[in-house]
């Protein structure tokens, strides 16, 4: 277990202490005092959980949420720590997303059972990718209100042909070169994707950039085979069931 | 008078966010053009007037944030003053104070949510 890490995110200097103390004895123990510190840091390093507080000064407890699930981590179990709410709240956390509630003032002995707890479940739960849907319809029923279905169409293809020449150049062996080029196709891919819905496709991109960054060359290889393998799909889809959704 | 209609620029790099943002602009009776870097953008806004622009943080040559900075010190203030809305896919990276302290008016994230971009640009220019 003491090969864990665990990230504590809590504005409080004493409660953070006491948190590192108790928590030093179970796994390695990173602490900060801000979502913005906590963010930076996940986007830096892999961590096994997170103790974040919901009084913390730049963001709710929420907010850092859903920043973690979209940037770093997508199944990273987060713990909210909060002065505020009650056991009885604990339904209103999970249901946000959180793997548990711990209410302050907290017992070092709660605080330990429920990390050893969350730590012990080995996250075979299916990758974002797996869970991901091809296609998310409501950014183009958007789009729809604004834009005649045959422009929509037009930026559809443009957009799948302009995803597979990004990527052409890439042979999809481990030594493909990660260069800043290559990052910039794979972030205009991420948001182009996101913006038409293109669900799985948008975290292929997201995935591949961020391994990238991370300079992890095996992964980020093997991340470019799924976005390919997306973007086949998603083209596949927009042919047999583009006309269903209306372009 | 003829009535005129309010001009946005946009830089932004990837054309197919070019091609989305024009549609729906103008749905809204807005006209737009764009610009493909900050650079680019800063030189159109020198020649040409208009009324906000859309500014995505992620370009090539010049960013979005050293534009918008480049902007803020031009001498008209018609120019230095315009309504600049940050679009960003990293909004992680930046605090809402950080993006006020670069010269932004607003900001807004990727994946673009075209009723949320609309409604961003409405509450500024009516």
């Amino acid at each position: 277990m003491k090969s864990k890490i665990i990230l504590i995110v809590e504005e409080n200097e004493q409660a953070r202490k006491l948190f590192e103390h108790c928590i030093g004895q179970l796994a390695s123990v990173e602490s900060v005092a801000t979502a913005k510190e906590g963010l930076a840091f996940i986007a830096n390093k892999a961590v096994d959980l997170i103790l974040v507080s919901q009084q913390l000064p730049d963001l709710d407890g929420p907010g850092f949420l859903q920043k973690v699930r979209v940037t770093a981590s997508p199944d990273c179990p987060v713990i909210a720590t909060s002065a505020f709410a009650k056991e009885q709240e604990k339904p209103y956390f999970l249901n946000q997303g959180f793997a548990d509630l711990l209410s302050k003032p907290i017992r070092p002995k709660d605080l330990i059972l429920c990390l050893q707890e969350h730590l012990k479940k080995e996250t075979k739960a299916p990758t974002a990718v797996q869970m991901a849907r091809v296609f998310d319809p409501v950014p183009l029923q958007q789009l729809l209100k604004y834009s005649p279905p045959e422009t929509l169409q037009g930026i559809y293809a443009e957009f799948i042909q302009e995803s597979n020449e990004l990527l052409l150049p890439s042979k999809l062996d481990s030594t493909i070169p990660i260069t800043e080029e290559l990052l910039r196709a794979l972030h205009t891919i991420k948001g182009n994707s996101g913006t038409l819905g293109a669900e799985k496709l948008f975290i292929c991109a997201k995935q591949s950039e961020f391994l990238g960054r991370q300079g992890k060359a095996v992964e980020f290889a093997e991340s470019l085979t799924h976005l390919k393998a997306a973007i086949t799909e998603f083209e596949t889809f927009l042919k047999k069931e583009g006309k269903f959704y209306g372009i | 008078m003829a009535f005129e209609k309010m001009k946005i620029l946009v830089g932004e790099d990837s054309s197919i966010i070019i091609n989305l943002t024009k549609s729906v602009l103008a749905f809204e009776n807005y006209s737009m053009k764009a610009a493909r870097n900050g650079k680019q953008a800063l030189d159109m806004l020198v020649e040409e007037d208009f009324d906000l622009i859309l500014m995505d943080i992620t370009m090539p040559q010049m960013d979005g944030i050293q534009c918008t900075k480049e902007i803020r010190k031009l001498a008209d203030p018609k120019k230095n003053s315009i309504p600049i809305i940050a679009i960003t896919g990293n909004a992680a990276n930046h605090t809402p104070e950080e993006f006020r302290k670069f010269g932004f008016n607003d900001f807004i994230q990727k994946p673009l949510n075209y009723d949320h971009l609309l409604a961003t640009v409405k509450k500024i220019l009516g």
